[in-house]
């Protein structure tokens, strides 16, 4: 087989401020090949936006990636210069963002904006970037594209705004894109389409995705594989299709049986109990093991005392559980 | 419309707690400077009935910009509707005077989707909820501290939560907060605008399984508004779809979710992402997005988008009408 296209390993990214370090990526391995789609799946402060900046090579003071490796292609990003990082980045990696307005320079029309994710690598003159620039518009289904061009970002819907947001991660043609929560503002009609547009971009282009959101619905329609984090660890990947039928990690377990669809109308919901951890105090061993009831009709021990090691109890599923090993 | 009976009620439900009839909410819009020119009103709510019954609850789902949360905050009289009616308990709540509207207030709640937003970052959790019962001259200051504890237990708080401020709290812990505030009246009906959708999913059960336990302890009805169709259809007995001030769609829950019977039903639930990857669904992918609610209308307002549409339904607006026993549509596909 050949080499995957992205492959994490042992990724720290820790924050330290006043009250302390907070760990908030703590050994996340993962590996992407070309053309795949990977969701990042996970609540608040799991770490799964962390992960994706720690991959782009955007954390910023008070946060470092203190150990770990990030190889894209077969380069090396984690330590790697500023010029190394900026012909990967944008060109070869590109991202999409939950707030796309925010993303967007209030003061610069569409066709500039799109104009200086080409200006970069593509050698083009002014009037071809903007022949390209209503070339992507309308291939991220943008109607009226000639006029759209012209417009700024406050003109656009929230839906157009991340369609533009996508024509300028598709600008330079990208291997990589990393969708942060693309469709968790949009309406659910608007996200509909998103992530049609996504799934097709995928498959033309053959660029591989990840996928993060807190949304499994989201991950069910568009990834071919799932990683489900918790404070701050990958505690799960597999399949989807395993996602949904097999699921091995009580968290993951918790997450599928308290959604609505998987109880009677009316009826109460399966919850985990609790609240997740707060990063700067995460509790010695397994971080769930707080809120794991599998864990207390066990009788298991060793969870409150030391964290467990990725295994495969199934080929190509991984699990982070002293249940399954 | 404009029918003597408000449609929407089950033939099972006794007398409405909450009748809704013909309401509207526009707003003037001043276009571009001039003061002497203003644009077309915005329809926010365009003529919107529908019942809630004692210890039921409606859920009222549709895009954003569609009315739903105008409509939450018109039947509580937080913003004064432009025209129609709001009777609760028999009472015309958009004429009551000041004395009626306070006794209103306490049989009428809200629950927001920010509560920090509802809370004074400066005071108690435990004062903030029993604030409602003082202004509403229920309370001495020791009983309001005792009720607010009580609640406050019901909802899952210790009495050290109550004595912690806003900004202490977790977001599942602060809408636990603004529920409590809510129940310290003794209500009968909660409007419960988007309770959920800024909580993480575990958080989320969490609120659900609240709501639904205090529904069943006290009799309570609610008007559950927001937009994950997955939680409303678990949540609601039925259900109202809101499409540009209108509702299109009524049924009971089940039905509607399994047998819509309007074409923007059956496009919103389409885009539900799927219970299961193995789920291969039929995609209604709707084109566009929700037009401005000043845009003039004429004939239904879905047409444009409607995959359905006829030549009539540019030209005629459709009439809100009882379909099948318990279930209303506003589409000329059921004639």
């Amino acid at each position: 087989m050949t080499e995957p296209l992205l492959s994490v390993e042992g990724l720290r990214t820790h924050f330290f401020v006043d009250a302390g370090v907070v760990k908030a990526v703590d050994g996340v391995g993962f590996h992407i090949r070309r053309g795949e789609v990977v969701g990042l799946v996970g609540e608040s402060g799991c770490g799964k936006t962390v992960t994706s900046l720690s991959i782009a090579g955007l954390i910023e003071s008070p946060g470092r990636i203190v150990e770990g490796s990030v190889r894209f292609d077969g380069t090396e990003l984690v330590g790697a210069s500023e010029r190394v990082l900026n012909t990967v980045r944008g060109p070869r990696i590109a991202m999409i963002f939950q707030q796309p307005r925010a993303s967007l320079d209030p003061v610069m029309s569409v066709g500039r904006q799109i104009g200086q994710a080409l200006k970069s690598g593509t050698g083009m003159d002014r009037s071809a970037r903007r022949r390209r620039a209503v070339e992507l518009l309308d291939r991220v289904g943008i109607s009226d594209p000639d006029r759209r061009v012209r417009e700024y970002p406050h003109q656009l819907s929230g839906g157009m705004a991340q369609r533009v947001m996508i024509a300028i991660a598709l600008a330079g043609e990208p291997d990589l894109l990393i969708a942060d929560e693309p469709t968790t503002a949009l309406d659910v009609t608007v996200q509909a389409q998103i992530l049609e547009l996504l799934r097709e971009l995928q498959s033309a282009n053959g660029m591989a995705v990840i996928l993060i959101t807190h949304d499994l619905g989201v991950i069910a329609e568009i990834a071919d594989r799932a990683a489900v984090m918790y404070a701050g660890r990958i505690v799960e990947e597999c399949s989807i299709s395993e996602l949904y039928d097999a699921p091995l990690h009580p968290y993951t377990l918790g997450l599928m049986e308290s959604r609505p669809a998987a109880s009677r109308s009316k009826s109460r919901l399966r919850v985990i109990p609790g609240s997740v951890p707060v990063p700067l105090d995460l509790p010695v061993g397994c971080s769930f093991a707080p809120r794991c009831a599998p864990r207390v009709e066990s009788g298991l021990t060793v969870c409150t005392e030391q964290a467990p090691d990725p295994v495969s109890p199934r080929d190509g599923h991984h699990v982070r559980c002293w249940l399954h090993g | 419309m404009g029918s003597a009976t408000a449609p929407g009620a089950t033939a099972t439900t006794g007398p409405a707690l909450l009748e809704v009839t013909d309401l509207v909410k526009h707003y003037r819009i001043r276009s571009g400077g001039s003061m002497a020119h203003s644009g077309p009103p915005l329809r926010a709510v365009d003529g919107v009935s529908f019942r809630v019954a004692a210890g039921e609850t409606l859920g009222l789902v549709g895009e954003s910009g569609g009315g739903k949360t105008t409509v939450g905050l018109s039947v509580l009289r937080l913003i004064r509707p432009s025209g129609g009616s709001v009777t609760f308990e028999g009472r015309d709540v958009l004429a009551a005077g000041r004395t009626e509207m306070k006794a209103l207030r306490q049989r009428m709640q809200i629950v927001f989707q920010d509560p920090i937003g509802a809370l004074d970052p400066r005071k108690s959790i435990g004062d903030s909820v029993g604030e409602g019962l003082r202004i509403q001259g229920l309370a001495s200051r020791a009983q309001s501290h005792q009720r607010a504890a009580e609640v406050l237990d019901r909802v899952g708080l210790t009495a050290a939560q109550s004595r912690s401020l806003p900004h202490e709290l977790s977001g599942g812990q602060l809408q636990r907060v603004g529920i409590a505030r809510a129940l310290a009246l003794d209500p009968r009906l909660v409007v419960c605008d988007e309770p959920v959708s800024a909580l993480d999913v575990s958080i989320q059960a969490q609120i659900i399984n609240l709501l639904l336990d205090l529904q069943a302890e006290r009799g309570l009805a609610y008007l559950f508004i927001a937009h994950d169709l997955a939680l409303v259809r678990h949540i609601s007995d039925r259900v109202a779809v809101m499409y540009l001030g209108r509702i299109v769609e009524s049924a009971p829950a089940g039905e509607l979710f399994d047998n819509p019977a309007h074409p923007y039903t059956r496009a919103l639930l389409s885009a539900v992402p799927a219970d299961h990857p193995a789920a291969a669904r039929q995609r209604i992918v709707l084109r566009g997005e929700i037009p401005s609610a000043t845009a003039p209308q004429r004939g239904c307002p879905f047409a444009p988008r409607c995959p359905d549409a006829m030549a009539k339904c540019s030209e005629e607006t459709p009439e809100f009408k009882e379909i099948a026993p318990g279930r209303w549509a506003a589409c000329f596909l059921n004639d």
